[in-house]
């Protein structure tokens, strides 16, 4: 993702004083905050222990009228060089029934269940690290478009819910070679008439705990600059994705156990890599246990693997991906209801590479 | 068993608070709270984990299956507080966390408020599967009692 331009910046700002202006009324606007501060230590070369400021996620909801809502969401992270602003969602929906809502605007994609259900609040989640192949776009081991600018429709029947997106498709400037950019998803100007489509469908068993899920996503990521290897320009295919996803999620007493599992189908086009269609697959299993009230113990296992070698899978190899597999194990201390402490020890152990251990101390919070 | 003078200086704070606990359990269990619904849906009474669920947005449906939409009262109100503290045993800063963490992560905003107990019987009174919750003495003849809750 790009820092918004200046016109947006001032946008926000107007946003947030007008929200301090107006008088407690039934249309002021609540602005809520999740945040988190860190001290990370890692064996990676080059890589000094560090204390560091999360993103500054602020989000806001208002009821527009009796059947519409609108909400945004900002986040002010620190992308490697200063801190910018990022626009993480931002729509408008229309509730027509419990089983039909249509939105408009920017959205997390419907892929699975942790992109949906945690966001950008690391206090939601377990653990202070996501799984490493559904990083946010801008984010070191990112696969997936995790957002998505376009049409939404979702519902619930009975057991049954669902989530259909008819979206700008993603892109990447391979100009700088491979693994030098990051997934873009255009918010405003997208690089081709075709577009993506994404879709969940989730199933909660009667009488359990246990959540059910599957995700499609059909998505062509195009060229955003240019390519002498490929011989590609602005808005040309690179690389056609179909990916298939299953996810669960299964509590009982104290116990918890999440999984997702990703089966891309990646067509390069024409002269882009071998031109030829990759398989790949992609999952985490999580599992956590609950104690002492406000104690959990997580343990995750990740994996990511893609053909390499002469026949590489280009979509991986344009965002400079690695095989790998990671596993993480984190305790967690719920200070109370609006902030908690944990310990993360992560080992990133890519395919022929030496491994990478990072421990992580997070205090996340939220304010409301 | 005699206590001495001594023996109930050395013990004043903790019968201090003691008293105070006491005091406090007795205000709360003279305030009572009723959840009331409209005369015309089938179902006759709830019992306090089915309002939890309904009132925190765990489901969507009464008992009997048919849609139900809920109000609340101000954040400041007591009647409120004293609602969620029994009902779902969370204070006023706790639901406000809850509906925040609901709100981010798009699984629903919090009820919509009136501003009086009045308005909340007025409501329920006007439309089929809603529900409230006020004090017994505001709840009158045109709305009927789901759950009685006194802790």
């Amino acid at each position: 993702m790009k820092p918004i331009n200046k016109t947006l910046s001032l946008a926000i700002g107007a946003l947030c004083g007008s929200a301090l202006l107006t008088a407690p009324a039934a249309h002021a606007l609540d602005i809520g905050a999740f945040a988190d501060i860190g001290y990370a230590s890692s064996n990676e070369p080059g890589s000094p222990d560090s204390f560091a400021i999360g993103g500054l996620d602020l989000y806001s909801t208002q009821k527009l009228s009796a059947n519409t809502t609108a909400f945004f969401e900002f986040v002010f992270e620190n992308n490697g060089e200063a801190f910018v602003t990022d626009v993480e969602r931002y729509s408008v929906k229309h509730t027509f029934s419990n089983a039909l809502q249509l939105a408009a605007g920017r959205f997390h994609a419907p892929l699975g269940y942790w992109n949906s259900h945690y966001h950008h609040g690391v206090l939601i989640q377990d653990t202070p690290s996501r799984p490493g192949f559904l990083d946010f776009e801008d984010g070191n081991n990112a696969t997936l478009p995790m957002h998505n600018v376009g049409l939404t429709a979702t519902g619930n029947l009975s057991a049954i819910s669902y989530e259909l997106s008819y979206a700008n498709s993603s892109a990447y400037d391979t100009t700088g070679g491979a693994g030098s950019g990051e997934i873009l998803v255009p918010n405003v100007a997208d690089q081709n008439n075709k577009k993506a489509i994404f879709g969940h469908l989730g199933y909660k068993v009667p009488g359990q705990n246990l959540n059910l899920g599957l995700s499609y996503m059909n998505n062509t990521l195009f060229e955003a600059g240019t390519n002498a290897g490929y011989g590609t320009s602005p808005g040309d295919a690179l690389v056609e994705m179909t990916v298939i996803g299953l996810d669960g999620r299964y509590a009982v007493s104290n116990f918890d156990a999440l999984f997702e599992y990703y089966s891309f189908d990646n067509a390069a086009q024409a002269g882009v890599g071998d031109g030829a269609s990759h398989t790949a697959s992609a999952y985490y299993a999580q599992l956590g246990y609950r104690f002492a009230d406000k104690f959990k113990a997580v343990y995750r296992h990740e994996a990511v693997d893609f053909d390499t070698g002469a026949s590489v899978d280009e979509y991986f190899n344009i965002l400079g991906t690695a095989v790998s597999t990671t596993d993480v194990a984190a305790l967690r201390y719920d200070v109370d209801d609006t902030n908690a402490v944990t310990l993360e020890y992560k080992t990133y152990s890519p395919d022929g590479g030496d491994s990478v251990d990072t421990t992580t101390v997070n205090w996340s919070f939220m304010m409301f | 068993m005699a206590i001495t003078t001594r023996s109930m200086k050395q013990n004043l704070p903790a019968l201090i608070l003691a008293a105070m606990l006491a005091g406090g359990w007795a205000a709360s269990a003279s305030a009572e709270v009723v959840v009331i619904g409209n005369k015309a849906d089938s179902v006759s009474q709830l019992t306090p984990e089915q309002a939890e669920e309904i009132y925190l947005a765990k489901t969507t449906t009464l008992p009997d299956g048919s849609p139900v939409e809920v109000v609340d009262l101000p954040a400041d109100n007591s009647v409120r507080n004293e609602f969620y503290q029994n009902v779902t045993g969370k204070d006023a800063s706790q639901v406000k966390a809850y509906w925040a963490k609901r709100v981010f992560t798009g699984q629903g905003t919090p009820p919509e408020t009136k501003p009086t107990e009045a308005a909340v019987v007025q409501w329920v009174a006007a439309g089929k599967g809603r529900i409230g919750y006020v004090s017994p003495a505001a709840a009158d003849g045109s709305v009927k009692i789901l759950l009685k809750k006194k802790e």
